[in-house]
């Protein structure tokens, strides 16, 4: 049996040194991409536990056919959405769209080009100012741009944790991503 | 011509790297062009490398990793 086969065993069969295994492996990022995605420490924590149990609640159903980080980060998702529930999810329509859509001319120019800043001031002010920003996202942007950007996942990873298409990952991006730097643009005029 | 309201979309959607390389080489041409659109994606760059670095630490988990295994009946 090569070493992947007997992996999947050992995950199907709940062999505890696999599960162990994954739990050391994997338990520091679940946590942080926790965390990352908008819960408080303790919630992390309890989210991260409780994606665990899943996971093993589930072993026998695991095929391989997804990495077990994959997994373990699709079942994370649920969690964290289920946690962060009274947050707005979201919608078809997003007000962001809206406001892209005003900075931006009918030829397509801008007409409301983003605010100059030297480069290092700049880098303060996101520094300062992204935590508060990322708080004001909705929970399945948030965690789209945590797995891109804190965790650099591939695209295609992202779309099965998220059971999204592409294009609906490009819109979710597209959407946290200026919503952010509008957040953080507003921040700076206030200062 | 590629307009700034499409580059800036396709900058932040990602879908840059789904497209072929004359797309690819239409929004370089524009954002060499083009300040407002070159300062966007600088600062699109700046915004993901400070939450990067916001969340660069991976937790120290060693207590909750005990509490884990004991709920998996591991130990």
């Amino acid at each position: 049996m090569d070493s992947d086969a007997a992996f999947l065993d050992g995950i199907r069969s709940r062999d505890p040194a696999t599960l162990e295994a994954i739990v050391r492996d994997y338990l520091p990022q679940v946590v942080r991409a926790a965390r990352a995605a908008g819960l408080a420490p303790h919630e992390a924590d309890d989210a991260a536990q409780s994606t665990f149990i899943t996971f093993l609640e589930k072993a026998h159903t695991f095929e391989g056919r997804s990495h077990v980080r994959t997994w373990l980060f699709g079942i994370l998702f649920h969690k964290v959405m289920e946690m962060r529930r009274g947050h707005v999810r979201d919608r078809q329509a997003d007000d962001i769209d809206d406001v892209m859509e005003s900075r931006f001319d009918a030829n397509g120019s801008w007409s409301k080009p983003p605010r100059p800043a030297d480069a290092q001031v700049y880098a303060r002010q996101v520094r300062e100012g992204i935590g508060e920003c990322l708080d004001g996202t909705s929970p399945n942007q948030r965690m789209a741009f945590v797995l891109r950007e804190v965790e650099g996942l591939s695209t295609d990873e992202i779309c099965k944790i998220l059971d999204v298409s592409d294009t609906n990952f490009g819109v979710l991006l597209y959407r946290v991503r200026n919503r952010l730097r509008e957040c953080l643009e507003a921040k700076g005029m206030r200062r | 011509m590629k307009t700034c309201k499409e580059v800036t979309t396709m900058i932040s959607s990602d879908s840059l790297a789904r497209s072929n390389w004359r797309e690819r080489m239409g929004v370089k041409l524009h954002l060499m062009m083009c300040r407002h659109c070159s300062r966007y994606a600088a600062q699109l760059r700046t915004i993901a490398s400070e939450a990067r670095h916001l969340y660069a630490e991976l937790p120290s988990v060693s207590d909750l990793e005990q509490s884990i295994l004991k709920a998996l009946g591991m130990k």
